[in-house]
């Protein structure tokens, strides 16, 4: 049992379709639970049910133990902060960060007291003055966290508070909001559909498709080992190679390649994915050579992207080697020990213990 | 010149005709309200000022008039200030407050209610003024400023206004002030009312206008005579002059006139200012 207990969440907005599906979930206290899915997934959905700004078709949301489906957000001890800050415009910051305190009816030296050690916290002392308009993105930003800090919540809600900021300042409120989380240890939970957020920011991702949970787990885990189909094709950029395979007792036809697994899969065919970095340019054992086509390079500084088809499926190479601009086609070397398999009727992934190319 | 040009010349010398053409009606009604009332009836309108200004705007204003003889005009500007002020802060209260639930309520057949609300506007107090008499007089509510006010101040176009400005708010808006632990209340007054700020200044001006060149409704509701606008002593001090056997007195009507244009004016020029600061640094 988590400090924050999601049970049997379902959500419907017509009684017909389910948004959120039978979600279970728990955040333990102090962790950092980051939701992640693509847009229209609930995952914005299950945030505002937290938060109490949406209701509850059926099962229950419990915050310290207090099942808390019919409080009021502003009794049920959160804050959250807003993708667009959704600060009060007429108010200056000062008054932005004192607005929920003053409808607690707390005394207003206190009030004095923790905006100062806020602004300070923030870096905002400067801009207590102003007004919303008059300030950055990031300054904004930054108020709206303050906003959400005063009120020393038992959770910290973020819904994708740094998507309307631009790459740069993200990067920076990224690592900051990481800071905070280790100085402050307040439980949090963060939606986004950025998966560098979430790979930075997380104790423990929660991948949502569709109002179901595809995977919980740790950055680690969910990269490393994805158990559906959809989380290995989410998480990563560019998404996993994935091919289909055809499949005969235990052995895997990978273009000329046979590939034995140490068990038994029932199928015709599965889904093979190779991530787009453990691509190599040069040989290895357990390696399969394959010749492609160069379609298109994005060369990212750093590293290099090749994008092409091959035998229809789209399919991406990542590699730090430099690549000749004239050149139109490259043989390539991929590692089966990468290879993730998944099952095509239910889209599990297949667990093995190594496959042997033969 | 260095900042020479024809378009500049051009605007400028329009907008000084339009000025004109609305301020030079306005010179010769004051000047000729300066005048004897033998020299209007004599020689027709008056461009330049006459000697007259004192005495003719101190009987108007503090002397009684009417038919009945019990009211200054300075009572009738005081009834119409009572009406355009009540009428307009009606209007803006209950406009916004209609909004407000429209908008942020979901009840049952809101829009409905809307639609209904702003069907009204097909129906101007002309057309409902039998009836609204008739409910006024069983309440005992004629000659009183209530009666006067409250009939009027139900207004469609307010409410569409603020039910279309209420839905440009951002909803997250009120979900931070929802956790921010603010009441309906609060969040209107606190949130909604201030930024909403330049707009009822605008409805107000607007409102207010209206309110003070109110004819109709005044003139139907009220006969006694200490309840009369400024509007009505007009039309009425015209009556006389034509009806009466006596010199019509076309300078006391005209420093009436005057007088009535004071209060509009005024309130457009002090509000414009915050109107036009409201629009410039107001921002969702």
């Amino acid at each position: 049992m988590g400090y924050l207990n999601i049970k049997n969440v379902v959500k419907s907005y017509n009684k017909k379709d389910n948004i959120i599906k039978n979600i279970n979930l728990s955040v333990e206290k102090g962790e950092f639970l980051v939701i992640i899915g693509p847009s229209g997934c609930g995952k914005s959905t299950l945030l505002r049910m937290i938060a109490g700004l949406e209701d509850i078709n059926s099962g229950e949301i419990e915050i310290d133990n207090i099942v808390v489906n019919h409080i009021s957000p502003s009794d049920r001890d959160i804050a959250m902060v807003f993708q667009n800050y959704a600060l009060y415009p007429h108010m200056s910051v000062e008054k932005n960060l004192s607005y929920g305190l003053k409808n607690k009816k707390i005394k207003k030296d206190i009030i004095a007291t923790k905006v100062k050690d806020i602004a300070q916290l923030l870096q905002i002392e400067e801009l207590l003055a102003r007004k919303p308009s008059e300030l950055s993105g990031g300054q904004k930003q930054r108020v709206a966290m303050g906003r959400a800090i005063i009120r020393e919540p038992k959770i910290f809600l973020f819904d994708e508070p740094l998507s309307n900021l631009d790459a740069k300042l993200r990067h920076q409120m990224r690592l900051e909001i990481r800071k905070l989380h280790d100085k402050l240890k307040i439980t949090s939970v963060y939606v986004t559909h950025d998966q560098i957020e979430a790979m930075t920011l997380a104790d423990k991702i929660v991948v949502v498709n569709k109002g179901k949970i595809e995977q919980i787990g740790t950055p680690d885990e969910i990269y490393n080992n994805p158990n559906t189909l959809f989380v290995s094709k989410f998480m990563g950029t560019p998404p996993m190679n994935i091919f289909t395979c055809k499949v005969e007792k235990n052995n895997i036809l990978f273009f000329d390649n046979i590939i034995k697994i140490d068990k038994k899969i029932d199928e015709e065919e599965i889904y093979l994915g190779i991530r787009a970095e453990d691509i190599l340019l040069d040989v290895n054992v357990n390696m399969i050579k394959l010749s492609i086509n160069i379609d298109m390079i994005e060369r990212l500084g750093s590293e290099n992207l090749i994008y092409t088809m091959l035998d229809g499926y789209e399919f991406t190479v990542k590699t730090n080697a430099h690549i000749d601009r004239n050149k139109t086609s490259i043989d390539i070397y991929v590692d089966i020990s990468k290879f993730y398999l998944f099952s095509k009727t239910d889209e599990k992934q297949i667990k093995n213990d190594g496959l042997i190319l033969i | 010149m260095k900042n020479f040009s024809y378009s500049k010349i051009l605007s400028h010398t329009i907008l000084i005709l339009a000025s004109l053409l609305f301020l030079v009606p306005v010179w010769v009604i004051f000047a000729s309200s300066t005048h004897q009332p033998e020299t209007i009836l004599n020689n027709g309108l008056q461009f330049l000022l006459g000697d007259n200004f004192i005495a003719t705007y101190k009987s108007v204003l503090f002397e009684n008039s009417g038919y009945t003889k019990n009211i200054t005009v300075l009572d009738m500007i005081g009834n119409s200030l009572i009406l355009a002020f009540g009428f307009a802060i009606g209007k803006v209260v209950i406009s916004s407050l209609a909004a407000y639930a429209i908008v942020y309520f979901r009840f049952r057949m809101g829009n409905f209610l809307f639609w209904l609300i702003f069907l009204t506007l097909l129906l101007p107090v002309e057309v409902r003024i039998v009836p609204s008499f008739e409910v006024l007089a069983k309440l005992n509510l004629l000659n009183s400023y209530t009666g006067l006010i409250v009939p009027l101040i139900a207004s469609a176009t307010g409410t569409f206004f603020f039910r279309q400005f209420y839905k440009s708010v951002p909803d997250e808006l009120l979900e931070a002030a929802k956790i921010d632990g603010a009441n309906s209340w609060q969040f209107f007054i606190d949130i909604l009312v201030p930024l909403s700020k330049t707009m009822m200044i605008a409805l107000f001006i607007v409102m207010f206008i209206v309110g003070w060149n109110q004819y109709l409704w005044p003139i139907m509701m009220t006969t006694e005579p200490e309840y009369s606008t400024i509007l009505l002593g007009i039309k009425e001090i015209y009556q006389s002059n034509f009806e009466g056997s006596y010199l019509p007195e076309f300078n006391r009507a005209f420093a009436m006139i005057i007088l009535a244009l004071i209060a509009p004016v005024s309130v457009v020029v002090i509000l414009q200012r915050w109107f036009i600061k409201g629009l410039v640094d107001s921002e969702k």
